[in-house]
């Protein structure tokens, strides 16, 4: 009988697995509501400990309060942004055809083999179309409206549900464990709570300074679209390695357009505010956080980028906060509890 | 990350691969619960 009942366990674990994957990209929103339920429960708390002692009267406050900051975002940054990442999107090929005629030029006036170019000219034709289409789906990212709308609203709404009584979901987390395991896993959730908030104030801060720093260093260059490269790499930085190399590209491609001095200039710019961020930033922000090895945090960025595309890059931070939010959920409920 | 990192290092590394071989793990840590729950002298 147990063999019977360890084969059943086997294959209860195999079909759960199995659902798991194909409603993957659901979890993946599922827990960036916890994460984002999880920040505002913070702020709830904030608030509770301040001046409003009701826990209903600071969630509908502390709503209110992320509502009018999305506003304002939407209605001051976000029509510039989108303009100037459009013509950012058109800049690129440009760009990459000035490029290719001065391999062209110098090859010509090197060699006089026109036949060595080939090469050189499939390469930038790859290089080209790979940048094109990745800053092109990032366009779209942002203008698929419909889909980013109806994604947010579930986000936000159900981050609203699991705000309204993070108790209830806490322990119906825990319950997925065996009896024994319950009271070390809810420690574990308190362990992960601490690290999430840490995390989540250290990404916000570099995000901001490394938006702020980008967006000073291109204005001095004279880099047009100005805004739309700070804000990019500002938002890339929430992607560890891979995020910084990518926002680099855009701005280096316009200044090119003006002065090839210049695009050096800008990837010195990039690389001096990299190492500012990771070595000294980060250390004074983060310096609770236990860090893997960086080739383990490469390769988990491949995987999780071959599961869930390129969103699956952005939202990976989210995945791996999600335990934590349902756990941040629950010790805000034990608080006003 | 830093979630899946916590859960690595206590689940995976402090519980499972230090106690797998123990015949009395699920004492080990229920104990450290107790432990955990303690209110601090």
């Amino acid at each position: 009988m147990v063999a019977l009942g360890k084969w059943i366990g086997l294959v209860v674990f195999v079909a759960s697995l199995y659902i798991i994957w194909q409603i993957r990209q659901i979890l993946l929103l599922i827990f960036a509501a916890v994460v984002l339920a999880t920040a505002l429960n913070r702020l709830v708390r904030l608030l509770q400990r301040l001046a409003i002692k009701n826990r209903g009267v600071a969630i509908a406050l502390t709503l209110v309060l992320l509502l009018g900051i999305l506003a304002g975002v939407f209605v001051v940054i976000v029509p510039p942004f989108v303009d100037q990442l459009q013509q950012l999107v058109d800049f690129i090929p440009v760009a990459f055809d000035r490029v290719r005629g001065w391999v062209e030029w110098l090859q010509e006036a090197l060699t006089r083999q026109p036949m060595q170019i080939d090469p050189v000219n499939q390469l930038t034709q790859q290089v080209q179309s790979f940048v094109s289409r990745l800053f092109s789906n990032f366009f779209i990212l942002f203008s698929d409206s419909i889909g980013i709308v109806l994604n947010l609203l579930f986000v936000l709404i159900l981050s609203i549900m699991l705000l309204a009584n993070p108790a209830l979901y806490r322990q119906g987390f825990v319950l997925l464990f065996p009896s024994f395991y319950r009271r070390r896993a809810d420690e574990i959730l308190g362990l992960c709570n601490g690290a999430l908030g840490g995390w989540a104030t250290g990404i916000l801060f570099n995000m901001t300074v490394i938006a702020l720093f980008s967006g000073i260093g291109l204005w001095v260059l004279r880099v047009p679209l100005v805004l739309a490269n700070a804000i990019l790499a500002g938002l890339l930085t929430f992607i560890p390695n891979v995020g910084p190399a990518l926002s680099v590209i855009p701005p280096i491609a316009l200044a090119l357009l003006d002065a090839p001095w210049k695009a050096i200039a800008v990837l010195i710019l990039y690389i001096v505010i990299q190492q500012l961020e990771s070595n000294i930033l980060t250390p004074l922000v983060m310096e609770k956080q236990v860090s893997l090895p960086p080739a383990v945090t490469l390769a988990s960025q491949v995987i999780f980028a071959s599961f869930f595309g390129f969103l699956g890059l952005f939202l990976r931070p989210a995945l791996d906060g999600g335990v934590a939010g349902v756990d941040q959920g629950v010790v805000g409920g034990r608080h006003f509890e | 990350m830093v979630v899946l990192q916590v859960w690595i290092k206590e689940l995976l590394v402090e519980d499972i691969l230090n106690n797998w071989q123990q015949p009395n793990a699920v004492k080990i840590i229920t104990d450290k619960a107790d432990r955990a729950s303690q209110p601090p002298e």
